[in-house]
């Protein structure tokens, strides 16, 4: 039974992994923020990564990045800077953990790549076994990328 | 022997009295009156009315007291048919005038024959409708005669006239009831009213010509002729009045004219028919021309004993009268009166089998009237069938009554209504006229109501299919809307991505496998996922709700552009919509499941979310996106941009514009932006704008300018975007705040505003690495759509 580490700002996706995926595939734990995952990550065994993308409920200091350097860019827009975070958590997120992971980490990011090849290319550099979720996958595709 | 002599003395008297007129008048009036009478007397003896009528007259013109009522009656005939209706009236006011005398009531018939006269002298008129009074007097009439209280029906009859005298149904049921009794005078006074009152009424024709074609009178049979030929112009479908007619001529003696009528008959007859009329036909084709005027009248051999048998009927001696009619019958069979009185007598004998017998050997197709009292007849025994076929017969014969009483019989029907159509057209103020009336009225009321109904039926359709042809083609897609406003992709692409994200991802996410997780024979899981299923469908942040909430959005954005979006006819959100449906509609039965549901609403709730999952499958997300970026996107092209470098310089050779980056290569490289390309352009005619305006304040100066271009990535979302660097050699200071916002003056600021807008950034920076010639670089970065350079 794999054990999956969620990483997203409501209980959405562990609510539907837990209910809904066949019983005894895999077991899923949940966490808020990049801190509490990285903790996590450090004190339990898992066998693969969730990220959610969007963390539009999580308070901004909570938020993972660098908010000020995002400020700066965007000419001192942080609204803007908060709204890039917030929008793109996951991959913040993604960012943060992936220098702890090993290279066979399979790590799932809620992100329809289909569009974005490169983009993904690109990500998949750093996190070899980096899968998107493609929308309107089912849970059961969704464990399978695991 | 007495007959003999009855003539030898009218000879005598004829002779005296002819003389006397002719020579020298005769001093003694009263000797003058009394031969004129008797003459008068022999005359009709010897049944020669008109002989009597004249000298009838000229004793009137002497001694008028001394005429009786019978006398004045014969001059009124006579008068009547020399055309001199004005006499005649005079005369039957000289019998009211006698019966007034006598203080006795004059017989009805009388005033009615008075009015009729008047009527035929005042010419065709338009007879007023009968009172309500006249109408119920009728309608008693008629049940009276139903029922053979004749004397009481007779009355009623005339009552009806005298209160509506042009009542042509009233007259028309007197004629026949007078003429069943075998009152013949009354009768034939009765049709005339008829006639009178509707000269064009064809039963009243019909019945009018037949008695006095039985009467001895030449005069009374031309005027029979003559009213049947009328007959034959209002129906000239009716074969039967032709063969009558034909018949009729030929006893009159006109056998081309016979000939002319029987040719018409059998031109349209059937074989049958015509085999039947082939010996009167070359019988009448043998006859001479010059003997057609002068063949001798027919008279019936029966008519002698039916005369006699009327005459004991109305004694009450009905045995000795049925004995006489039998001999009629004998005499002659065709002599209908005959059978017709005989069953009159059955019937007040209460034999009624006989009496059906004698009905049925009454019948003539020449007189409709056989047929009405067959029918009644047999209608009082409840004989339907026997009445339908009578009525049919008489409705050949030519009986416009027979028309409505099989209406009646055949009620409920649409032939019903048909046939008191026909009625009505022929009798619009007959007897079953307002009956007739309402069932035809109400028909045509239900075919209207019907055909309004449909009409409005169809409205509806019409309508409700209007409703959905402009439901599913009105409005606009969300294509359509951008392909008018591409400024509005940019606007909308929070909403759409929102869509994506908490829609079509969680919604396949949570749905694709619903049959699997409802279906499933663990029911605390089934009942868990349906609780989940549940919540997050229809929970405050649900998909339902969210997917509801966005459509909304995207309506009103469009709205406030002035767009009205029709997802119905949007390719991509019509399945978003069709899901949002499907959702809504299981969740009765979703949140049903813990408690419990049947095999066969589950399998209905499993379908119904595999289809939304169905609906709601990746390409939907990916199609809204690729819709997105069609609308507002430009490709970044080398020539557009030295184009535009043109233009802002104007006339003359421009300064140099040097590619830089991927500007440079060959050919140079084109990425594509998320951005309009009028907003492109802006942003670049103001930058090439305020470079030449700014190296125009420089004295002496030679400006150059620099494009760099280059692709890069965000190192931690791996997004794609375009840097690209605006290098010159303008030696005045410039500062990214500056292009912020606060060198407005210089075009800058909307430079700034519209990089903010598409999500850009803008800086000042140093030259491009190996271009320091020039002094400073407009850097500017817009994320970049991925896709290779065609």
């Amino acid at each position: 039974v794999k054990r999956i580490l969620i990483v997203e700002d409501g209980t959405e996706y562990l609510d539907a992994f837990t209910r809904l995926s066949a019983p005894g595939s895999a077991t899923f734990v949940r966490t808020g923020s990049l801190a509490e995952a990285l903790a996590r990550l450090d004190a339990e065994p898992f066998d693969g990564l969730f990220l959610d993308v969007v963390f539009d409920r999580t308070p901004v200091d909570e938020l993972a990045g660098d908010l000020d350097a995002l400020i700066t860019r965007f000419g001192g827009d942080r609204e803007r800077a908060v709204r890039q975070l917030a929008e793109n958590q996951g991959f913040y997120v993604l960012d943060a953990v992936a220098p702890r992971l090993p290279a066979e980490f399979p790590v799932v990011i809620a992100y329809d790549f289909s569009d974005e090849p490169q983009r993904f290319e690109r990500l998949r550099k750093r996190v070899p076994r980096l899968s998107g979720l493609p929308d309107g996958a089912s849970i059961s595709k969704a464990l399978e990328l695991f | 022997l007495r007959g003999a002599f009855l003539a030898v003395f009218l000879l005598a008297v004829s002779a005296t009295v002819a003389v006397s007129q002719d020579s020298q008048p005769c001093p003694d009036e009263v000797d003058l009156v009394l031969l004129s009478f008797q003459a008068a007397d022999a005359a009709l003896v010897a049944g020669d009315e008109e002989t009597a009528a004249r000298h009838l007259a000229a004793a009137a013109q002497v001694a008028p007291e001394l005429i009786g009522a019978e006398e004045r009656l014969l001059l009124a005939r006579q008068a009547e048919l020399a055309g001199n209706r004005k006499g005649a009236q005079v005369q039957l006011a000289h019998i009211q005038t006698l019966f007034m005398r006598r203080q006795e009531r004059p017989p009805e018939w009388l005033k009615l024959k008075i009015l009729q006269l008047e009527m035929e002298q005042a010419g065709p008129r338009v007879l007023a409708p009968p009172s309500p009074e006249a109408q119920d007097a009728f309608a008693r009439a008629k049940t009276a005669a139903r029922a053979e209280r004749s004397d009481q029906a007779l009355l009623l009859y005339r009552k009806a006239l005298r209160l509506s005298p042009g009542y042509v149904e009233a007259a028309l049921a007197l004629g026949t009831l007078e003429s069943r009794l075998g009152h013949s005078p009354e009768a034939i006074a009765a049709y005339r009213t008829a006639v009178a009152a509707d000269p064009d009424r064809y039963e009243a024709l019909v019945s009018l010509s037949d008695l006095l074609w039985e009467e001895p009178d030449r005069e009374l049979k031309a005027e029979s002729l003559r009213l049947l030929d009328h007959a034959i112009e209002l129906r000239p479908d009716l074969l039967r009045i032709r063969k009558e007619s034909a018949e009729r001529w030929a006893d009159w003696g006109d056998a081309a004219t016979a000939l002319e009528r029987l040719s018409a008959y059998r031109d349209r007859a059937t074989p049958e028919e015509r085999a039947a009329t082939d010996r009167r036909w070359q019988q009448l084709r043998a006859v001479r021309p010059d003997a057609t005027t002068s063949a001798p009248e027919s008279s019936s051999r029966a008519k002698i004993p039916f005369g006699i048998a009327r005459r004991l009927y109305e004694q009450g001696s009905f045995e000795e009268a049925l004995e006489k009619l039998a001999q009629a019958e004998r005499d002659d069979p065709t002599f209908s009166p005959a059978p017709d009185l005989a069953a009159t007598i059955y019937l007040a004998m209460k034999d009624d089998v006989r009496a059906e017998a004698a009905l049925r050997r009454a019948l003539r197709p020449s007189d409709v009237r056989t047929y009405e009292r067959l029918a009644n007849f047999l209608e009082r025994h409840g004989r339907t069938a026997d009445v339908t076929k009578t009525w049919e017969d008489a409705e050949r014969a030519g009986l416009t009554k027979a028309l409505a009483r099989l209406a009646q019989l055949q009620r409920g029907t649409r032939n019903s209504v048909a046939l008191y159509r026909r009625y009505l057209e022929q009798a619009p103020n007959g007897e079953f006229a307002d009956e007739a009336g309402a069932v035809v009225g109400e028909a045509d009321r239900r075919q209207r109501f019907a055909l309004s109904t449909a009409s409005a039926v169809g409205l509806v359709a019409l309508g409700v299919l209007g409703a959905a042809l402009y439901l599913r083609l009105s409005g606009a897609t969300l294509a359509g809307w951008l392909a008018k406003e591409p400024g509005q992709a940019r606007e909308i692409r929070p909403l759409v991505g929102r869509l994506r994200h908490e829609v079509l991802k969680h919604g396949g996410l949570l749905l694709t496998d619903a049959r699997t997780r409802l279906g499933g024979d663990d029911a605390l899981a089934r009942s868990e996922a349906a609780q989940l299923l549940a919540s997050r469908l229809y929970g405050e942040r649900g998909l339902v709700t969210q997917a509801t909430a966005l459509l909304d959005e995207l309506k009103a954005a469009a709205r406030r552009r002035g767009f009205t979006l029709n997802f119905r006819k949007d390719p991509i959100l019509s399945r978003v919509k069709q899901a949002v449906a499907e959702l809504k509609r299981s969740r009765r039965t979703l949140e049903g499941v813990p408690r419990g549901v049947s095999e066969k609403a589950l399998r209905n709730l499993t379908a119904r979310l595999e289809r939304a999952a169905t609906a709601l499958n990746p390409a939907t997300g990916n199609q809204l996106g690729h819709l997105l970026d069609d609308a507002a996107s430009t490709r970044v092209s080398w020539d557009d941009l030295t184009r535009l470098f043109a233009s802002a310089h104007g006339r003359g050779e421009p300064p140099p514009l040097e590619p830089l980056g991927f500007f440079a290569e060959d050919p140079p490289a084109s990425p594509r932006l998320r951005m309009e390309p009028q907003d492109w352009e802006t942003i670049w005619r103001n930058l090439f704008t305020n470079a030449l305006h700014e190296s125009e304040t420089r004295a002496g100066l030679a400006l150059r300018l620099g494009l760099l271009g280059e692709r890069q990535s965000d190192p931690i979302t791996g997004q794609e975007s375009v840097r690209f660097v605006l290098a010159d050699n303008i030696p005045r200071a410039l500062t990214a705040d500056m292009i912020r916002g606060r060198a407005a003056e210089r075009g800058l600021g909307v430079v700034a505003d519209l990089v903010r807008k598409h999500d850009g950034l803008v800086d000042v920076g140093p030259p491009p690495r190996g271009r320091e010639t020039y002094l400073k670089g407009i850097v500017l970065e817009f994320p970049a759509l991925e896709e290779e350079t065609p």
